[in-house]
C-alpha cells in the first residue's frame, strides 16, 4: 500500500481548502439575510390543504411515463401534428401493468358448522370450507382408515373392586391382585440380585498380611511319583494289548449294525405303532405351534409394541385398602389421577412412545466467578462500615 | 452379469424411516413434529425385523411409515406451522427489544389455522367419530377440571367445560344414560348414543393435583385436547340438531330465578354468564325447535316371525323393555340434594331418569326449588345425624340412586336410610356367565329385577297351580307344584309331603273310590312346561346337527361350562356351612338355576 495520490478525491477530501470554504460562508450568508426584492410568495408557502390553484392534479407522479426515457419510444419525435384527428390514442398507462401487492385474505370466521352434512361444498361455499381445504382436501382409503393400533378399547372396564364401596369378594380378589403383582416384583428383584452377587467370603486383614517365605524347593527326580504335579507317565501300550483293543472295538461295532439291522426289519411288524408314533409328535408340535400363533397374534392385537428404546410400565394397580375405604361418596379419597391414567392408556395402545426426560450430567463442573467490577467493596476488601468481616 | 442386488434396497427396508429423517423431510422441530403427528393420528410402527428396517443398525430407532410421513407432506397445517414459529421469533425480537409497534405490528398478524378438515378426514362419517367420543370425552371432563396452566389456557378449560356441560345436556335430552359406576378413581358412565355404546370417566371434584414432568407428558396432552375440542364441538352440534334442540343451548329462565338475578336492583352477573350458568346446572330442559310431541315419539321394535333366532329377539324385547323403564324409572319424584353431596354427577343420573332435582341455592346457582317444597319426595343426605324435620319425604343416601339406575328399578330403601350400613355397590359393567357363582346379594336384585318382567306370568302360573292343588287336594293326592324356570320364592314341597305321609289309608280308600268310571276332565295342559319341552327338544336336535369340526369346539364349551358350575355349586355350599356356623337356625336352601334358560 503505497501513499494515496495527491490528485485523488479522497486526498482533496482530507485537505484544508480554507478559501474556498470562506467564499461558500459569504454565500450563506447572503442567502440567510439578504430578502430583498424577494417576494415573500415565493419563498413561504401556505399548506390550506386544498390543491392549490397553480397546481393541477397531476396524478400520481411515479405513474407519469412520459417523461420516463424509456417510454418515449411511444411518442412521436416530430413537432408536426397529426393530420387525422381520431387517431387511435396510446395509453401509455396501459401499456404497463402495475403491479400491486395482493391484499392479505381475509379469514372469515364460519361460525357453528356440521362437517358431516351430506352436501357437497361447492368451491364458493364459505360455510365452513376454505378453498384451501377444498384443494388440499385427500381422500382417505379405507385401508388407511381401518388402520387401529390396538384391540384395546379406549376405557377399559374397570375392576369391580374399585368400586368405592366395593363387595367384601371383589375387594379382596383386587388386594391379591395388587399384592401379587407387588410380590412378583420384589421375587425377580431379589432373583437377579442373588444372581449377580458375589458371596460373601470374608477375608481377614491379619491373614492376607502374613506372607509364607518363599523356599527354594528341591528339584525331585522322576523316580518319586507321589508328587501330585508331576506329569503321570505310563507304560507304553503293547501290541498285544493294541489288537485286543481293536478286535474289541470290531466286535462291538459289528454287534451295533447288527441290532440296528435287526431292529429295522423287526419294525415293519410295528408299522402301527410307528404310524401312531408319528401322529402324535406331529400333533403336539402343531398344537405348540398354535399355541405359538395364538399368542403371537394376542401380543399384536392387545399388547404392547415397542416403539422406541424404553420399555412401557403400566400403572401400578393402587386399590384402597381395607381401613381407607369408608364406603360413603362423600369421603371418597382419590388414589390415581386420571391424567396420568390416560397418559399410560395412550402407551399402552401404542399411540405414543415411551420417552424418558433426558438430565444431561455435566462432565466438567462449571466454574463460576465474577467480575471484580460486579463484585460489592466489602467483599474485596473485607470491611464494612469499619467492622472487619 | 446382472445387477447386483444391494442390501437394505427393497422390502422392509424401505417401508420405514427414522425419527430423524422425518423431521429432515418434513422441516420441522421435533415438538411441532409430534404435535402433528397426534393431530393427523400418524403413530410410531414396531417393525417385523427391525435389523432389516433399520438398513443393519441394531439400536431401537422410533420408526414412522414412509407413506405416513409422505402423506403429512401434503397437510397445509405444516405451513401455519412454521408460520407460527416466524411468528413467535418476530414477537420475541420485538419484546426485547421493547418495540411497541413491532410487537403490535406481530401480535395483528398472528397466524391461525383450523382443524375442521383434519376432523373431517379422520372421521369420514358422523358414526366414525361417535365411535372415538370414549377418549375425547374423558379427556375433555378431565380438562374441565384443571387450573390455568402453562400449556393449557385458561381460554380452554372453559372450553372444556362448556362442551362437556353440553353433551351432559344431549344425554339427558336424549335419555342415552344406561350404566353408572363409581369408583375411586372417578365416576364411570356408560351411554348409547345413535347405537353405539361409549364409556367415559368423569374424575371426582378434589383439586388438581400436579402432576411431576417426569410422568406426564403436558404438552402433548395439550395437543390432545386441541383437536378432541374441536371434535366434540363439531359432535355436540350434530348431535343436538338430531333432537331438534337450539345450538348453542338455550334455557328458558323462569321468572322466580329472575328475581334472584336482580339482586337489590343490581345485577350481579351480565346476561350471558347468568345463561351460562343456568345452563352449567343441568337443571332445566332445554328449548328445542318445532313441536317437543314429536321427539317423544320412538320408533317401535319390528315383528320378524321367519327369523331363527326367537331367543335372541326376545332378548332384545326384554332390553328395550328395561330401557324403556329406565328412561321413566324417577319421573314424578322430586329429589333435594344437601350441601355435602356432589352436585352434577346426582343431577346428571337423577335427570337421565326423568326425575327433578334442586339444591340449596348458596350452593349453585339454578336451584328450582327450595328445602322447604313440600312437594319433594325424597332428599338426598350423607351425613348421619339429619335431624329429620319434614315427614312427607325420605331421607335417603346418594348410592340409592346409582344402584337405582343399574338396577333400572327403585331399590328397597331400607338399606340405604341415612346411618345405614350400604350394600356393596357393584360394577355394572361386569356381567355374569352362565353357572358362575352369584352372591346372595346380587341374586336378589337379579329376582328383583326379572320380577318386573315375569312378574305377570308368575302371578298367573301361581294362580293356575292353586287351583290345582285345591282340586287335587280333595282327593288327598298330593301333586308338585310345577317349577318354573327361575322361580325361588315359592313355597317349598314341604306341605305337601306331609299330606302324603299321613294320609296313607285314606289315599288307599280314596283309589279306590275312584276305580270307578267318572266324566273325563279334560287335561290341562301346563304351558310353561310344554314350551320348556318344546325348547329343551328343539335344543338336542341343534346340537346333533353340529358338524364334525365344531363338535369338538362345542364339547369344550359344555366341559367348561360345567366347570364352572362345579366351582359355583362349590362355594354355594361354602357359603352354606359358613352361613349355618354362624346362624344355627335353618335356612331353605335356595338351588335354584342362575342366568337365562339353558338353551
Amino acid at each position: 500500500m503505497g501513499k494515496t495520490k495527491k490528485a485523488s478525491k479522497a486526498h482533496w477530501k482530507r485537505l484544508d481548502h480554507p478559501d474556498v470554504d470562506e467564499f461558500l460562508e459569504l454565500q450563506r450568508e447572503k442567502e440567510r439575510h439578504d430578502f430583498t426584492g424577494e417576494a415573500s410568495e415565493s419563498l413561504f408557502r401556505i399548506d390550506r390543504g386544498g390543491v392549490e390553484p397553480g397546481e393541477e392534479s397531476k396524478g400520481d407522479p411515479l405513474l407519469d411515463f412520459s417523461k420516463l426515457r424509456c417510454f418515449q419510444n411511444f411518442k412521436s419525435s416530430s413537432t408536426v401534428p397529426d393530420p387525422l384527428v381520431k387517431r387511435n390514442k396510446l395509453n401509455i398507462a396501459s401499456r404497463v401493468k402495475v403491479r400491486k401487492t395482493k391484499p392479505a385474505p381475509k379469514l372469515e370466521e364460519p361460525g357453528v358448522i356440521d362437517p358431516w352434512e351430506e352436501k357437497e361444498p361447492q368451491k364458493n361455499d364459505k360455510e365452513w370450507m376454505y378453498e384451501e381445504t377444498v384443494r388440499h382436501n385427500s381422500v382417505v382409503s379405507k385401508k388407511r382408515k381401518n388402520q387401529k393400533t390396538t384391540a384395546l378399547k379406549a376405557i377399559e372396564v374397570p375392576h369391580p373392586g374399585y368400586s368405592i364401596n366395593p363387595s367384601y369378594g371383589d375387594h379382596q380378589a383386587l388386594l391379591r391382585a395388587a399384592l401379587d403383582t407387588e410380590v412378583e416384583a420384589l421375587r425377580k428383584e431379589e432373583n437377579l440380585k442373588r444372581i449377580t452377587s458375589v458371596p460373601n467370603t470374608a477375608v481377614d486383614q491379619d491373614e492376607m498380611m502374613k506372607v509364607e517365605p518363599y523356599v527354594v524347593e528341591e528339584v525331585k527326580t522322576e523316580d518319586e511319583s507321589d508328587d501330585d504335579t508331576k506329569p503321570i507317565l505310563t507304560k507304553p501300550k503293547s501290541k498285544k494289548l493294541r489288537r485286543k483293543e481293536k478286535l474289541d472295538k470290531e466286535s462291538q461295532q459289528s454287534s451295533s449294525d447288527q441290532k440296528k439291522v435287526r431292529v429295522m426289519e423287526s419294525d415293519v411288524f410295528r408299522i402301527k405303532q410307528i404310524r401312531r408314533e408319528i401322529e402324535k409328535e406331529e400333533a403336539d408340535r402343531k398344537a405348540k405351534l398354535l399355541k405359538k400363533v395364538a399368542k403371537k397374534d394376542q401380543a399384536d392385537k392387545f399388547g404392547q409394541k415397542k416403539l422406541s428404546k424404553w420399555a412401557f410400565e403400566p400403572e401400578k394397580l393402587n386399590p384402597l385398602l381395607s381401613d381407607e375405604l369408608s364406603g360413603r361418596l362423600v369421603e371418597a379419597k382419590a388414589t390415581s389421577s386420571i391424567l396420568l391414567d390416560r397418559f399410560k392408556s395412550f402407551q399402552k395402545r401404542n399411540i405414543l412412545e415411551v420417552r424418558v426426560k433426558q438430565r444431561i450430567k455435566r462432565v466438567n463442573k462449571l466454574k463460576r466467578y465474577e467480575r471484580p467490577a460486579d463484585k460489592m467493596e466489602w467483599e474485596k476488601t473485607g470491611v464494612w462500615n469499619g467492622f472487619k468481616l | 452379469m446382472g445387477k447386483i442386488k444391494k442390501k437394505y434396497e427393497s422390502g422392509e427396508a424401505t417401508k420405514y424411516i427414522t425419527r430423524k429423517q422425518a423431521l429432515l423431510k418434513l422441516q420441522l422441530s421435533l415438538k411441532l413434529f409430534r404435535k402433528l403427528c397426534i393431530l393427523k393420528g400418524i403413530y410410531p410402527r414396531e417393525p417385523k425385523n427391525r435389523k432389516k428396517a433399520q438398513k443393519g443398525a441394531t439400536d431401537k430407532k422410533t420408526l414412522y411409515l414412509k407413506k405416513d410421513i409422505q402423506f403429512l407432506l401434503h397437510e397445509p397445517i405444516v405451513e401455519s406451522m412454521r408460520d407460527h414459529k416466524i411468528f413467535l421469533r418476530k414477537k420475541k425480537r420485538a419484546k426485547v427489544l421493547r418495540d411497541q409497534e413491532a410487537l403490535k405490528r406481530a401480535l395483528e398478524s398472528k397466524p391461525t389455522y383450523r382443524l375442521d378438515h383434519i376432523v373431517k378426514e379422520r372421521y369420514p362419517t358422523f358414526i366414525d367419530a361417535i365411535r372415538d367420543l370414549d377418549d375425547c370425552l374423558t379427556m375433555c371432563f378431565l380438562f374441565a377440571t384443571f387450573p390455568g396452566l402453562r400449556f393449557v389456557p385458561v381460554g380452554v378449560v372453559k372450553l372444556c367445560r362448556r362442551l362437556t356441560v353440553e353433551f351432559m345436556h344431549y344425554v339427558i335430552e336424549a335419555k342415552a344414560l344406561r350404566k353408572v359406576f363409581i369408583s375411586i378413581k372417578g365416576y364411570y358412565y356408560q351411554a348409547e348414543v345413535k347405537g353405539q355404546t361409549i364409556t367415559w370417566i368423569v374424575p371426582h371434584s378434589f383439586g388438581f393435583q400436579p402432576q411431576s414432568p417426569d410422568d406426564v407428558d403436558f404438552r402433548i396432552m395439550a395437543t390432545f385436547i386441541e383437536f378432541y375440542t374441536t371434535l366434540l364441538g363439531f359432535i355436540n352440534f350434530r348431535l343436538f340438531n338430531s333432537i331438534n334442540v337450539f345450538y348453542p343451548p338455550k334455557v328458558l329462565l323462569l321468572p322466580s330465578q329472575e328475581e334472584d338475578s336482580k339482586d337489590g336492583d343490581k345485577e350481579l352477573v351480565s346476561a350471558d354468564e347468568h345463561l351460562i350458568e343456568r345452563v352449567a346446572a343441568l337443571n332445566q330442559h332445554l328449548l328445542r325447535e318445532g313441536n317437543a310431541e314429536d321427539a317423544d315419539q320412538e320408533p317401535e321394535i319390528d315383528e320378524f316371525p321367519n327369523v331363527d333366532d326367537q331367543d335372541k329377539i326376545e332378548e332384545m324385547k326384554r332390553e328395550a323393555a328395561r330401557v324403556a323403564q329406565l328412561k321413566t324409572l324417577f319421573s314424578g319424584l322430586k329429589f333435594f340434594l344437601n350441601r355435602e353431596i356432589p352436585r352434577e354427577p346426582l343431577t346428571f343420573v337423577i335427570r337421565s331418569g326423568g326425575g327433578q332435582v334442586s339444591w340449596d341455592r348458596e350452593v349453585f346457582p339454578g336451584a328450582t326449588f327450595d328445602v322447604s317444597d313440600e312437594s319433594i319426595t325424597h332428599q338426598i343426605v350423607d351425613r348421619d345425624n339429619m335431624d329429620t324435620q319434614y315427614l312427607s319425604r325420605t331421607y335417603i343416601q346418594p348410592q340409592w340412586i346409582f344402584d337405582s339406575f343399574n338396577a333400572r328399578q327403585l331399590l328397597p330403601m331400607e338399606n340405604y336410610f341415612p346411618g345405614a350400613i350400604l350394600p356393596p355397590h357393584v360394577s355394572p359393567f361386569h356381567v355374569e356367565r352362565e353357572g358362575d357363582y352369584v352372591p346372595p346379594e346380587k341374586r336378589k336384585l337379579f329376582d328383583l329385577e326379572r320380577g318386573i318382567l315375569t312378574g305377570a306370568e308368575l302371578v298367573a302360573a301361581e294362580k293356575k297351580d292353586d287351583s290345582e292343588e285345591e282340586e287335587y287336594e280333595e282327593d288327598g293326592e298330593a301333586e308338585d307344584i310345577t317349577e318354573l324356570a327361575d322361580d325361588d320364592s315359592v313355597a317349598s314341597d314341604d306341605d305337601n309331603s306331609e299330606l302324603l305321609d299321613g294320609d296313607s289309608k285314606a289315599k288307599r280308600k280314596s283309589l279306590k273310590k275312584q276305580m270307578k268310571v267318572q266324566p273325563g276332565k279334560a287335561e290341562e295342559i301346563d304351558m310353561v312346561k310344554m314350551k320348556e319341552g318344546e325348547t329343551k327338544e328343539q335344543y338336542r336336535l341343534r346340537v346333533m346337527m353340529i358338524k364334525n369340526k365344531h363338535k369338538r369346539v362345542y364339547n369344550r364349551m359344555m366341559k367348561s361350562r360345567q366347570r364352572r358350575k362345579k366351582e359355583a355349586d362349590r362355594l354355594v355350599t361354602k357359603r352354606q356351612s359358613f352361613q349355618d356356623n354362624s346362624n344355627p337356625s335353618p335356612k331353605t336352601s335356595k338351588k335354584g338355576k342362575t342366568g337365562k334358560a339353558s338353551a
